[in-house]
């Protein structure tokens, strides 16, 4: 009885979890786009997106362990490699860039 | 239901971002913010070398003024020549810096003038409701709709600002400005440089009949400050077609 309480709760945390996750991330959005004027500023508003949603989701997949929110753990894996191959393929553009100075 | 800590954390954010979107909204006011472009002409027997130009906008941004056309003695008065680049929504102009030489009197001119932004604010938004708004394109294709200051500088300092759009030609402002010892960068050009040195590099490549003409005292005494600009005279053709076409409204 006292375990099916604790699980009920931590259910509901999930949830309210998710929810938290999907309204940070649409904020974070807002937030991003406020002073956007021309496309040149769209990047960053990618980097802050993918950043902060990587963050929000590792959070989740650390504070619950179990069998259920094993899913959890992958999509926090495949958001810190997309992650890892934006800022490698920004590092390789500034790259570039820097070469091209003259 | 009892939070847990992860919960806590994200309503914390939560609550961050919310303060954090609206400062920024707020800061940056986005339903203050128009479309313009600029640009600036002198009458072709007063030459002008321009320094600095620029407007200095409500949010204390900088805005520079393309001024090459002027430099290269390519103007004339009234007439406007801008390029819509780096095109975006700006604060609307509070102050107007401006800092040339001319070269009939040999005189430097330094100084800001006070421009009246709820006049120029209502200017945009009578034009944006009558249709008067001009249609700025970035590679092509209309991004945004907007007005046209055009800063004339006459002979004898005297300087005068208007706003157009369509069928628009909105005197704004007229002020005389005092001649000024140069001083400083006012005649910086590569280097240091002494006063004459400076007109005479500055105005290097002003054509010698031009320079010919000039020194016989031709046009010397016209009063370019007080001649309207006829831009809606010069353009109406050009709208009739763009109304027949439907390239404007």
């Amino acid at each position: 009885m006292e375990q099916n309480t604790l699980d009920v709760n931590k259910q509901k945390n999930s949830n309210l979890s998710i929810l938290l996750i999907i309204v940070n991330i649409i904020l974070l959005l807002v937030f991003a786009k406020i002073d956007t004027l021309s496309e040149d500023q769209e990047i960053i508003s990618y980097i802050i997106l993918v950043i902060g949603g990587t963050i929000l989701l590792g959070g989740y997949a650390f504070s619950y362990h179990g069998k259920g929110y094993r899913i959890a753990k992958w999509l926090f894996g495949i958001a810190l490699l997309v992650s890892v191959a934006l800022f490698v393929l920004l590092w390789y553009v500034a790259g570039l860039a820097k070469a091209f100075q003259h | 239901m009892k939070l847990n800590l992860i919960n806590k954390i994200y309503i914390a954010i939560t609550i961050c971002l919310i303060t954090a979107i609206l400062v920024k909204f707020f800061s940056f006011k986005s339903w203050d913010r128009y479309y313009y472009v600029t640009s600036i002409c002198a009458p072709i027997t007063q030459p002008i070398a321009i320094r600095n130009a620029h407007f200095i906008l409500a949010n204390g941004e900088t805005d520079f003024i393309n001024h090459t056309d002027v430099d290269d003695f390519n103007t004339n008065w009234g007439q406007d020549d801008f390029i819509s680049s780096d095109f975006e929504k700006k604060r609307l102009p509070v102050k107007l810096v401006l800092q040339y030489a001319s070269y009939r009197d040999k005189k430097f001119y330094n100084d800001t003038i006070n421009l009246n932004d709820n006049e120029i604010r209502n200017v945009f938004k009578s034009a944006i409701r009558n249709k008067q708004a001009i249609g700025f394109s970035e590679y092509g294709g209309v991004n945004g709709k907007g007005l046209s200051f055009l800063i004339g500088i006459a002979n004898d300092g005297n300087v005068a600002v208007w706003l157009q759009g369509i069928y628009l030609d909105k005197f704004l402002v007229k002020r005389k400005l005092t001649a000024k010892q140069p001083q400083g960068d006012d005649t910086y050009y590569g280097t240091q440089l002494t006063k004459e040195a400076y007109i005479k590099q500055r105005f290097e490549r002003l054509s010698d009949s031009l320079k010919n003409k000039l020194g016989k005292g031709f046009d010397a005494r016209a009063n370019y400050i007080d001649t309207p600009t006829r831009y809606i005279e010069k353009n109406t053709e050009l709208w009739k077609y763009q109304k027949k076409n439907k390239y404007i409204e």
